[in-house]
């Protein structure tokens, strides 16, 4: 496969360098009777939009927690920008600097306010206790949240706290952000308006942005979209395809 | 928001856990801050009295060096001791715990009337016994206390009056605490008629260590049965010193496990309940060493607190204890600042020690399955 994108590459000039090339990925389970993964390969472009859709067990959430690094494949590779996740010193920095996630339940730390929430991911950055809450602050603005920054998760509304989990994911100005469903818990008010700000924050920021959803009018507010069906990547695996 | 507000926050979010936790160690460090405090007092008290008395050996059963004096019929090792070179006088001394009236047991002692013994002695009012044959007592000013009586009155030792003829201050608190009166009537009074526990020697005048060494070698090779020892050496091997000190180590041990068992138990339930929001920390880029020192934070910290609280729970029972009629005069707390930081140096390694294994467990959570954790 790697010979396969040298060729692409070659072939198309002027496309976006992958920021993550994904290649072969297998995840078993069970001594190989269940196959979550099965050989799945994605190519993701710097400043991409991908939603990567799929029924239930189809593989994109696993797929999406090895490129995230939270789960290691059973078979096949991951590279970012080209270096081999195997290859990284440091895998915790690689997620505090890099990445971004937001998740379908967020994931809101319940006791911390969302100023609090938005500045976890900061302590593995050389930034001051000032700094960091000047900048979460400014996150929350940014997600208009500016009114909201002393209330705790359970004082905020679903499209609120998603929106917390959003300027948490940008905490640490990542290049890519990796969203298991991030509709999945909401209205369809709050989920348009959390799409909406993915959107603008992608097109604002330059930000990769890899969502996995099962909605189809969800998956059609992305760039381009990957299907997944039984650990596989049916459609939409390159930028180019 | 700093990293310890993250610690304590986690804390709160369990208040009655959290506060049982601290109790749980407040109350081991403060049974040990009481009894080390106890144990070192009576140590104290019982050397300034024997300092106090200017004694410079003291001779004793070999058998009661490690255990209580046993009494001994004084007069032909007195004889013998008083024969030695640079022996300057050799004074014999019994002691006992007996009830005065109706009220709690007291050191009663008896010293050789007109020996050096008396000499430290302050004399606050009346007089002192006029000879051995008298029945009379003096009273340490807080015996009298304790008693309620005054010069002229009488108390009533083993059924027998005396008559309490002066009353006293000493620097030891052991003494001044206790009944005071002739060797011979102590012996009488006792049904010991020419027993004593201690002899206690008083070198000559520019005796030097080496006199005191050629001292104790006579006494070892020339009275079989016997032993000089210095006064620290016979409180430091006294049983009872020895006892409270084995009490006090055994309470450290066994306060020190609870405490340990204590937070470990703790930490572990608050790392599993808080598993998910571990794996979030983990997934937006924590590393595993800090995670780790978050949950020592928290268990370092519920310690200390804990320790601080025993510390002063301890001090406060100390000072109760020291009130209590039973006990009055006879135990005398010593808080050095060495005790204290001792103490909160062993609360805050019991948090060490409790948490480090939760601690260990959480950094070692794989992120993606603490995240599913339910």
């Amino acid at each position: 496969m790697r010979g396969g994108l040298e060729l692409q590459s070659a072939g198309h000039a002027n496309a976006r360098p992958p920021l993550i090339d994904a290649d072969g990925l297998g995840k078993f389970f069970d001594g190989g009777e269940i196959r979550a993964l099965d050989g799945a390969s994605l190519s993701v472009a710097a400043g991409e939009f991908v939603a990567l859709m799929g029924p239930s067990g189809s593989g994109k959430t696993t797929l999406l927690q090895i490129v995230g690094a939270l789960e290691q494949p059973d078979a096949g590779q991951v590279r970012y920008r080209g270096t081999d996740y195997t290859e990284l010193p440091d895998l915790a920095a690689f997620r505090a600097q890099r990445l971004g996630f937001v998740f379908q339940s967020f994931h809101l730390l319940p006791t911390l306010t969302a100023l609090e929430n938005v500045q976890v991911p900061m302590f593995e950055m050389p930034w001051s206790r000032g700094e960091r809450a000047e900048r979460a602050a400014g996150l929350l603005a940014g997600v208009g949240l500016q009114q909201r920054l002393a209330k705790r998760p359970a004082q905020l509304s679903g499209g609120e706290r998603q929106r917390v989990a959003i300027a948490r994911a940008l905490a640490n100005d990542p290049e890519l952000i990796l969203a298991d469903e991030p509709t999945g818990s909401l209205d369809t008010r709050s989920a348009a308006q959390v799409l909406d700000l993915l959107r603008a924050l992608h097109a604002a920021r330059n930000l990769t942005v890899l969502m996995v959803t099962h909605d189809a009018g969800v998956a059609s507010r992305a760039d381009r979209v990957v299907a997944m069906r039984d650990g596989r990547v049916v459609a939409g695996a390159r930028q180019d395809a | 928001m700093t990293y310890w507000d993250l610690a304590l926050n986690n804390l709160v979010r369990r208040p009655a856990r959290s506060a049982l936790t601290i109790a749980a160690i407040a109350i081991g460090i403060a049974a040990i801050v009481s009894l080390t405090s106890i144990a070192w007092g009576f140590e104290a008290s019982w050397q300034r009295a024997n300092d106090a008395r200017g004694t410079d050996l003291i001779v004793t059963r070999v058998a009661s060096v490690n255990t209580l004096p046993a009494p001994f019929t004084a007069a032909e090792p007195q004889a013998r001791l008083a024969a030695l070179p640079r022996v300057a006088q050799v004074a014999g001394l019994l002691s006992e715990m007996l009830s005065v009236g109706d009220g709690p047991p007291m050191f009663v002692f008896g010293w050789e009337h007109g020996s050096f013994l008396w000499d430290h002695l302050e004399l606050r009012e009346g007089r002192w016994p006029l000879d051995g044959d008298e029945r009379s007592v003096v009273l340490g000013a807080l015996a009298a206390e304790l008693v309620h009586a005054k010069v002229g009155d009488a108390i009533l030792l083993e059924s027998e009056r005396f008559r309490v003829v002066g009353i006293f201050r000493s620097a030891a608190l052991v003494e001044n605490g206790a009944v005071l009166m002739s060797l011979a009537q102590a012996q009488r009074v006792n049904d010991k008629a020419g027993k004593v526990n201690i002899l206690n020697l008083k070198l000559a005048p520019g005796a030097t260590e080496r006199d005191a060494e050629a001292v104790r070698d006579a006494v070892r090779r020339e009275m079989p049965g016997f032993a000089a020892i210095t006064s620290g050496q016979l409180v430091q091997e006294n049983a009872i010193v020895r006892i409270s000190k084995a009490m006090s180590a055994a309470t450290i041990l066994i306060a020190g496990l609870v405490g340990a068992l204590g937070v470990f138990n703790t930490m572990l339930m608050s790392v599993n309940e808080r598993t998910r929001e571990i794996g979030v920390l983990l997934a937006v880029g924590w590393r595993r060493r800090r995670v780790v020192w978050l949950v020592l934070l928290e268990s370092i910290a519920v310690s200390a607190a804990g320790g601080l609280l025993g510390i002063a729970l301890g001090a406060l029972g100390v000072l109760g204890l020291e009130q209590m009629v039973l006990l009055r005069g006879k135990i005398d707390g010593v808080f050095t600042p060495g005790l204290l930081v001792a103490a909160l140096g062993l609360s805050v390694g019991l948090g060490a020690i409790g948490g480090i294994y939760p601690a260990l467990r959480a950094s070692r959570l794989a992120p993606n399955a603490a995240l599913r954790h339910e």
